[in-house]
Parts: structure tokens; C-alpha cells; sequence
């Protein structure tokens, strides 16, 4: 939990053990550690918290707290325990201030969305000599992402999945895929991954040795309504006119997507959060947004097929943070490295 | 695989006041589905959620884009999906709303209130006007702590696992032929690795402290997936080991510590004493005796033997869908131990130089008594690694 006050005074309150993982990522603020052997937790924190307000004499305030994030027994605990506070709802505030990023959390979001086109191509690369004979099993090449991200800088992987065929037919498989990459097949590689913080969430497509033509017109479909996002990525739009955009020249073209996942989020803080490109939200871009563009369409076995770009709203337009290489063409891991 | 949750939980919700249960909390709903989906924990504004009622078959609710995945890891054969908005509040309450309804006006429905964000549970209150929803948190802790045989199995299986990956990664340091922390730290995941564990998730953890840095918790934060630094380990060092894996979404919590060479008498002192601290609560544990009595005991001999013991931290907790869930060791956990409970026993002491020791060991409860799970080599003593190859 994090107090900050007007008068910019900021107080974290954590179990004992954490304390020093936060001083050491620069936090200057104060720092509450509780008592877990004396209290079970919820108690615990609300303890704290009731030491920090009353020292900073504000227990009879107004204060606000994220109901959005905050869980229903902790905050009827918190009611009960400082009855004299007036809590209002801050979550608006809170996403106001998280969507537009500042020049520097820009700059940890490139860095993390480099980390995993480094980790993919990495892994797609160590790919590339192995394909004949034997090859990966899936869960080989998943790890060879993560193994990569981290050596490339990352500070920590979240989602990771990799996903082949007709097993790309849903947005997840559990890790454990002792299934071996097969010849002719298009790979749908995910993975979120964190820069000291700040996520990237990235999803790419390859396809093992050359791509029959109906697999290489299902990706080029992807990148027409990708073309048609971007150029509505603009400041001044809403949100939903990318989304728009996308269903305008889905129809124009004769192309299907998967328009109930929308087709793309913030990234900040965490890999999914506001504003997202669907169909109902209105947030109008601006420059400093960060923004995950991610149109779902379907290849020839009707794996989901997704090639998944972190873009910056600039005053002009957006800038393109995460290409390490073109992905205007589908991957085709053909076992001779000079053709990438 | 089919770990007879259900049946439990039916046998469990029969004998309350509940016409049925939501749940909405990440740990919960892997608990009652049996899918583990890693990045749950992370998605903060999308919701989920299980409904099972006291009479009929469980249904939950998700995000359109997890519909499929679900089906395929779940029991739950009822899965309805909703179309993601700018307000999923709403559309996750909606969606609720059309298979709670089956209950009649009145009843009332458990709500995992320690997980349900303040904004859905008000939602849900003011949408389901009709039926009465109540905290089931102390119900969920109680299944979730009492294993079934199934997750006793399994829990058993990832902590054993996770102790071999550990020796299988120690039998490579050689003493004169130093590697950095964060070259171990890999060699820790990828033995895990090779031993069918997975090492995923915002759960998972690989960390290696030696020297200074084992002085700190977490020396290398944000970097909690692999040891972060380049410091070498060093000759006469006393070294921590920590490791969280996991099997179908169950979890091992595990520490360990290694001595860089024969351990001096200090180190030796200090890692005894930890060894004394665990045998008397071993020797404790069982069906009947409260957690906050295995605190208290683990206290008195720390304070007997002069240990210097780190109190704020309890002394364990239950693992199972999570890494750290009731019940918890510490003198404010009233629960008494139950057969079929596993508890990470976690006492952990300064050694002379104020270096952090903690060797965890995953505890079930028995009948009679309990029972050490997991152990790949004697843990009396530390690991002391070869000097030369």
C-alpha cells in the first residue's frame, strides 16, 4: 500500500521482507513495514496503514483510494478501523495520470519492447539451425525466449506461450509442450516481459520451412488491417476509431478478425491497461500514449494469427518502438540464417 | 488432471448456509476450475469468475479471448465468455448475473470478499439486488488448506522436484572455480526445468544470494526470475538458494543454503540453530495443535538457545495454488492442524555476520504426526560443494 499526500509526503507499508527490494529500485519515500507474526495480514496492513494516518494527522480527511484495485474485506477493514475518514473513489485519477506516459517511462517501454523482439528472433535464430534434425519441442523454444529476453536485459517474464497448428486455435497452452515443431506448421509466439518495471507485451508469427501461399495471404490479411489501425493511430482520435478503422477495412477487404478482443491496449505498469481499441472506448490518443497494436485474424487451420507491435503516440502520427526486424512478411524458419 | 477438488467442494458447500459461491480471485478460480492460466494475476481489469451452486454443475465466466483455453484446462464444462469493453465491470457482472439467477430470490451467495475488487462486489451487490451475498473467504481457506490425497501427490511431486533441481544445480559449483550468481541462479531453474517443473508465472522465483548480498531479501529486485548480479561465489560464503516452481498451477516454496567450503564455527552456529528451530517444530506438528502453538514453540527455543531469530515473518504458511497461503505459522493464526494440510516451514535466523539463513522444508500433515516431503538429501546440514574438480 502507498500513502502520498498533498503536501508530497509518501509512505509505502510492506511485509518486513520487502522493504529493502524497495529501497534498492529508488524509493526515497518512507517505508512501514508490519508485523506478520503478530498479525494475519489484512489486520496487519490496516495496523500500519492506522499508524501512518495518524502520525500524518489524517484520520479525519478525505482520502482516496483505488476501489478498482482495492479488495472488498480490506477496504470494509479500513472503513471500520478509521470511521472518520471520508474515502472517494481515485481510480479515474489514477488512470488519467498512468495513460499518458512521460518522456522516461517512453523510454523504459522501448527498451522493454526491444528486450522481446531480441528474445523472439533469438530464439527463432537458435531455431533455425536445428529444424531438420531434431528440432525443439515447443516448450524447448518458449524457455529459449525467456532465456533470451534476460539475456538481452530483462528484468522478468510474465506470460509466455507458444503455440503451433491447430494448438494456436487458443490464445494459450500451458508451458509444458513436449510436442516437437513440425515442418509446414505456422508458430504463434507470445511473451510479456518487464524493463525494471515497465512491460511490453509482444506476440509474432513464424512459419516452419516455406510458407504454402494460403499461409502467407492469411498473414499479409493480419498486416492489411494492421496498416489500416496505423493510420488512424493518430492524436486527436478516439480509441475506438482505430477499432473502427480495422472493422471499415475488415469489410472493405473481405477479411475476418476477432473483433470482441478489439485490436490492442496500453502498455505501462502492466502489460494490458487502458486505453483499449475496442469498440466502446472513447478515450481520445495523445501524444505520450503507448499503445500494444494487436489484430487477431485467422490462418488456414484457423490458428489465431497475431504479429503484435508497441507503438508511442507522437504529435504526427505514432512511432513504431518494437521492430528489431521487418515483420512485414511472415518468419519462415528455413534453416539458412542469411535470409533474415 | 482430475485432483477431486469437486467433490470436495460439493461436500463442503452442502453443509453451509450458501445456495452457491462466486469467486473471482486468480488463486480461486484455478482452485475451483482446475485451470492454471499464469497470467491471471496480472490482469487486473479483466475479470473472472466461477458460480457453483449447492445444487447443479459450476459455471464461470471470461474474457472472450480465454474462452477456448479454458475449456480445454478446465472441469467446468459451462463456460460463457463476454465481449470486453471499456467498462468490464459491468460486462463481467452482467455475464454473472444470467447464471446466478438460477437461484432463488433471497438465497444467499458467497463472495470471495479478500479477493473481489471493492468496484465488482458493489456492482454485484447492486445488480444481484435480490439475493444476499455474504464473505465465503473462511470457507475457500478451509478447502484450500485441507488437500485432497490427489494434492498431496502433486504438491509432493513439484516439492521433491524442486529439491532435486536445486542438488542437481549445487553438484556444479566447484569452490576454486567460481560462477556469478546469476549463472547459478540458471543453472537452479534449468535443473527445475529438467525435472518437469514449470518456472513461469508472476509466482515463479529463482534467486541466489551469496556474501553481502545475502544480507538482503531480494538483493536483485525487479529481477525475481533469475539472479541478477555478477558476483561471483566466493570461497568461505554462505550462500541462499531460492526457488518457486510449479506443476498444472501447484507451487514448491523452496530454500536452501550452501556453505562455499567447510563451514566456519560461526556459520556453523547459526546454521544448527536453524536445524534445531525446525526439528522442535516438526516434532510438534500435528492433527489438533494450533499454528500459533508451533510459533510459540519455535520462539521459546530461539530465545532458549539464544538464536537470533527474525520474528515479523511467522514461521511458514500452507502452499498449494499460490506460494504462500493459509495457514500461516505465527502466534495470530489460530488454526489448529489438520491431516492433509502442507505447510512450508520457513523459521529463518541471522547467522554472525547478519547473513539471512533459511532452509525451507514442505511439511504434510498425518494422522499421527507429519511428515517431511521432498527431501532430495539430509537437510541437517548444509550443502558444502567440491573444492576442486
Amino acid at each position: 500500500m502507498v500513502v502520498k499526500t498533498a503536501d508530497k509526503h509518501e509512505n509505502i507499508i510492506c511485509p518486513f521482507d520487502w522493504s529493502d527490494s524497495i529501497v534498492q529500485q529508488g524509493w526515497k519515500g518512507k517505508i512501514s513495514t508490519y508485523d506478520e507474526n503478530k498479525n494475519l495480514p489484512p489486520q496487519a496492513v490496516i495496523e500500519s496503514l492506522t499508524q501512518v494516518l495518524s502520525g500524518l494527522r489524517l484520520t479525519d480527511k478525505k482520502l482516496a483510494v483505488d476501489k478498482s484495485r482495492i479488495t472488498t474485506s480490506l477496504f470494509d477493514l479500513m472503513k471500520r478501523k478509521l470511521p472518520n475518514v471520508e474515502w472517494i473513489p481515485c481510480d479515474e485519477q489514477l488512470k488519467a495520470l498512468r495513460i499518458e506516459k512521460t518522456k522516461d517511462e517512453v523510454d523504459m517501454l522501448e527498451v522493454a519492447a526491444k528486450h522481446s523482439e531480441s528474445g523472439i528472433i533469438s530464439a527463432l535464430n537458435h531455431l533455425e539451425g536445428t529444424v531438420d534434425v531434431p528440432g525443439y519441442a515447443i516448450s524447448e523454444f518458449s524457455e529459449r525466449v525467456r532465456v533470451h529476453v534476460y539475456e538481452f536485459g530483462g528484468s522478468g517474464v510474465g506470460h509466455l506461450a507458444t503455440m503451433q497448428g491447430a494448438g494456436a486455435q487458443s490464445f494459450y497452452a500451458p508451458p509444458l509442450q513436449l510436442e516437437m515443431l513440425r515442418g509446414g506448421e505456422l508458430v504463434r509466439m507470445d511473451v510479456t516481459n518487464h524493463n525494471r518495471g515497465y512491460w511490453s507485451n509482444a506476440g509474432r508469427m513464424a512459419v516452419i520451412g516455406q510458407p504454402s501461399t494460403e499461409q502467407s495471404s492469411a498473414y499479409h490479411d493480419n498486416m492489411t488491417l494492421k496498416d489500416a489501425a496505423i493510420e488512424t493511430l493518430l492524436p486527436g482520435k478516439k480509441s475506438k476509431d482505430v477499432f473502427d478503422a480495422v472493422i471499415l477495412s475488415s469489410k472493405k477487404e473481405r477479411i475476418k478478425f476477432w473483433e470482441g478482443v478489439g485490436v490492442g491496449h496500453g502498455v505501462g505498469v502492466s502489460d494490458r491497461e487502458p486505453p483499449y481499441l475496442d469498440y466502446s472506448d472513447n478515450t481520445i490518443l495523445k501524444p505520450g500514449m503507448v499503445i500494444a497494436l494487436d489484430i487477431y485474424t485467422f490462418g488456414p487451420r484457423k490458428e489465431l494469427i497475431h504479429s503484435k507491435d508497441t507503438y508511442e503516440i507522437v504529435e504526427r502520427g505514432s512511432r513504431l518502438l518494437s521492430w528489431y526486424r521487418s515483420w512485414d512478411k511472415l518468419y519462415a524458419v528455413t534453416g539458412v540464417r542469411s535470409t533474415h | 488432471m482430475d485432483l477431486r477438488v469437486a467433490e470436495k467442494v460439493n461436500r463442503k458447500l452442502a453443509a453451509t448456509e450458501f445456495d452457491g459461491i462466486v469467486v473471482v480471485g486468480a488463486d480461486n478460480f484455478q482452485y475451483l476450475t482446475g485451470a492454471p492460466l499464469p497470467f491471471l494475476h496480472n490482469a487486473l481489469d479483466r475479470y473472472v469468475a466461477v458460480f457453483w451452486p449447492k445444487k447443479g454443475e459450476p459455471e464461470c465466466i471470461c474474457p472472450s479471448q480465454w474462452e477456448s483455453t479454458i475449456r480445454k484446462l478446465s472441469w467446468i464444462k459451462q463456460v460463457h465468455s463476454y465481449i470486453e469493453s471499456g467498462d468490464n465491470v459491468k460486462a463481467a457482472t452482467d455475464a454473472l448475473k444470467e447464471i446466478v439467477r438460477k437461484v432463488r430470490a433471497g438465497g444467499i451467495i458467497g463472495i470471495d470478499m479478500g479477493r473481489c475488487p471493492t468496484v465488482l462486489f458493489e456492482n454485484l451487490r447492486d445488480t444481484l439486488g435480490e439475493l444476499r451475498l455474504q464473505n465465503c473467504d473462511g470457507l475457500l481457506s478451509e478447502l484450500r488448506m485441507n488437500k485432497t490425497q490427489e494434492e498431496v501427490q502433486l504438491l509432493s511431486d513439484v516439492a521433491y522436484r524442486t529439491d532435486h533441481g536445486i542438488q542437481g544445480a549445487t553438484h556444479h559449483i566447484i569452490i576454486t572455480a567460481p560462477r556469478t550468481e546469476m549463472a547459478f541462479s540458471e543453472e537452479v531453474r534449468v535443473h527445475c526445468i529438467e525435472r518437469g517443473l514449470e518456472t513461469l508465472g508472476y509466482h515463479q522465483l529463482s534467486s541466489i544470494a551469496s556474501g553481502e548480498n545475502s544480507k538482503q531479501f531480494w538483493p536483485y529486485a525487479p529481477f525475481f526470475g533469475i539472479g541478477g548480479g555478477e558476483k561471483e561465489l566466493r570461497e568461505h560464503e554462505t550462500l541462499r538458494i531460492e526457488m518457486r516452481s510449479s506443476i498444472e498451477g501447484y507451487w514448491s516454496d523452496a530454500a536452501r543454503m550452501v556453505m562455499m567450503g567447510e563451514p566456519s564455527p560461526e556459520q556453523k552456529t547459526a546454521y544448527d540453530g536453524l536445524v534445531a528451530l525446525r526439528t522442535v517444530a516438526v516434532d510438534a506438528m500435528r492433527p489438533g495443535v494450533k499454528c500459533s502453538e508451533i510459533a510459540r514453540i519455535i520462539s521459546e527455543e530461539a530465545k532458549r538457545r539464544g538464536i537470533d531469530l527474525i520474528e515479523e515473518l511467522g514461521f511458514g504458511h500452507g502452499v498449494g495454488v499460490t506460494t504462500h497461503e493459509p495457514p500461516y505459522v505465527c502466534e495470530s493464526d489460530n488454526t489448529p492442524l489438520e491431516p492433509g494440510m502442507i505447510i512450508v516451514l520457513d523459521p529463518v535466523v541471522y547467522g554472525s555476520r547478519k547473513e539471512i539463513i533459511r532452509s525451507k522444508d514442505t511439511v504434510l500433515i498425518t494422522d499421527s504426526g507429519c511428515k517431511i516431503l521432498g527431501w532430495y538429501k539430509d537437510w541437517r546440514t548444509p550443502f558444502i560443494p567440491a573444492r576442486v574438480l
